[in-house]
């Protein structure tokens, strides 16, 4: 998967699981989604486990609780890292 | 009786003080329990005479699969720390304080201070409510009673009925009264069930920071935001957890509260943990800051535990008490997102949602480990804190 396909599918995996605050709030590709409450205890469960099944992928929790799991375009990086890594 | 019970799965050290947290409000029966066995899934419990050990491993297993349901485990993170070179610490600080007459047993989990402890309180509430005030905040005063209906809007009981301390009154009939005086004469050490008591619409307040938010529902707070600091008596059941002044039923906690926009929330909570480990500094106490969670209940507590803990939403300032390192946590940071603003309706001037933010300094802990540092003579104590303790021993 090229690094645009990744982010688009990063894109609108973070926008389902976010769900109607997404669309009210603008969520950008660069947007903290922790730091500005998009998502909850209950979407994050929900975002990494649909990342994991669409990227047939387990992530490490030292992936999931790093800075980098926070925006879109850092979390679709460590992706495009772990694919071709 | 002990019990040795097999859980589905092993506990992650990061996960093994919620499950001690769980444990206590677990069974009835159970009279003690030994966690030191759960990184490999297991776990032992003393039960009464008479309990159901089969109904004791249902529950433990229970509780146990709750902890580790989602399988995330954040890290423990160590944002900073502060240390010295040669520190000692002194045991038994219990006994020493009842011995000196500064620490009065009042019940389980209810003590009372005097005399240097009781001022050192005083003076570490001073030190935190000037802190809070530096950060912006105003003063104000909060009862302990708290009302259930604002509970159910923030939906507390979901995940911490398990502190729930309810306050409850007497129901208007005279019968009543006298059958429950006549009983009471009967019963020095107390009753189980109160059967003459009125439906309870209030608690006894768990924590400072919900009175404000129960004030602000449905209105909007200004521009600028705001920033409120209370000291406030809190009241959390904790079973067998309690333990002397490092785990009370009722606790005396300062609050500094902040309502407004992402930004100002982030920032008077990053400038609260830098005033707080400066103070630790000045006053020569070790301390560090890490990633923590609540103590969360509900059957997804390991969903709400990882995300608060992995994602930085709460920081405990830990103070050690003994040369081994053990700690308390002496204060928590934490980032409320809109955990609170969005159920209560709390908006920004500009119409959406607001954020908040709250940061509790627990005062019986820092005594405990100020005192576990520096000892019992007031003379030895740092000379910002002594000047205001000295005359009191």
């Amino acid at each position: 998967m090229s690094g645009e396909d990744i982010l688009g599918t990063v894109r609108r995996i973070v926008r389902a699981a976010a769900g109607e605050k997404a669309a009210l709030d603008g969520l950008t590709d660069d947007t903290d989604m922790f730091e500005s409450a998009f998502l909850d205890s209950v979407s994050t469960v929900e975002l990494i486990a649909s990342l994991e099944k669409e990227f047939s992928i387990k992530l490490r929790d030292e992936d999931v609780f790093s800075p980098r799991f926070a925006t879109i375009r850092s979390i679709a990086e460590l992706l495009q890292e772990r694919e071709s890594g | 009786m002990r019990l040795e019970i097999k859980l589905e799965r092993a506990i992650a050290a990061e996960s093994i003080p919620l499950l001690r947290s769980h444990l206590a409000h677990c069974d009835p029966g159970i009279l003690s329990f030994d966690v030191s066995g759960a990184a490999s899934g297991q776990v032992t419990v003393d039960l009464e005479a008479g309990a159901s050990a089969e109904q004791a491993t249902r529950r433990v297993q229970k509780v146990a699969a709750r902890v580790v349901a989602t399988g995330l485990v954040p890290p423990t993170k160590i944002l900073e720390r502060v240390s010295f070179e040669g520190i000692t610490y002194q045991d038994d600080i219990t006994r020493r304080l009842e011995e000196a007459g500064w620490l009065l047993a009042l019940g389980r989990g209810a003590w009372g201070t005097a005399g240097a402890l009781a001022a050192l309180i005083r003076a570490f509430d001073d030190d935190f409510r000037k802190c809070a005030l530096e950060l912006g905040a105003s003063d104000a005063r909060f009862p302990s009673l708290l009302r259930t209906s604002f509970l159910n809007r923030i939906r507390y009981f979901d995940s911490f009925a398990h502190h729930t301390t309810f306050a409850i009154h007497l129901r208007p009939d005279v019968d009543a009264l006298d059958a429950f005086s006549e009983r009471m004469r009967r019963l020095p050490n107390g009753i189980d069930v109160v059967s003459e008591a009125a439906p309870s619409t209030m608690i006894l307040s768990p924590t400072v920071c919900y009175h404000l938010y129960d004030a602000l529902c449905d209105r909007s707070v200004p521009e600028r935001g705001l920033s409120v600091t209370a000291l406030g008596s809190c009241y959390r059941w904790e079973g067998s957890n309690i333990e002397d002044l490092r785990r009370l039923w009722e606790f005396s906690m300062r609050e500094l509260i902040v309502v407004g926009t992402k930004d100002l929330v982030l920032d008077v909570r990053q400038r609260a943990m830098e005033l707080t480990l400066d103070y630790c500094r000045r006053l020569g106490l070790e301390a560090w800051l890490e990633n923590a969670n609540d103590p969360f209940f509900s059957a997804d507590a390991s969903t709400k535990s990882a995300y608060q803990r992995g994602f930085g939403m709460k920081w405990e300032l830990r103070l050690p008490y003994t040369a081994s390192g053990e700690s308390l946590a002496a204060a928590s940071f934490n980032n409320m997102q809109r955990t609170f603003a969005e159920p209560c309706a709390i908006r920004l001037s500009n119409g959406e949602t607001a954020f908040s933010g709250c940061i509790g300094w627990g005062l019986e802990r820092w005594a405990y480990a100020f005192i576990a540092r520096h000892g019992m003579s007031v003379q030895d104590w740092p000379d910002e804190i002594r000047a205001r303790c000295s005359g009191e021993s």
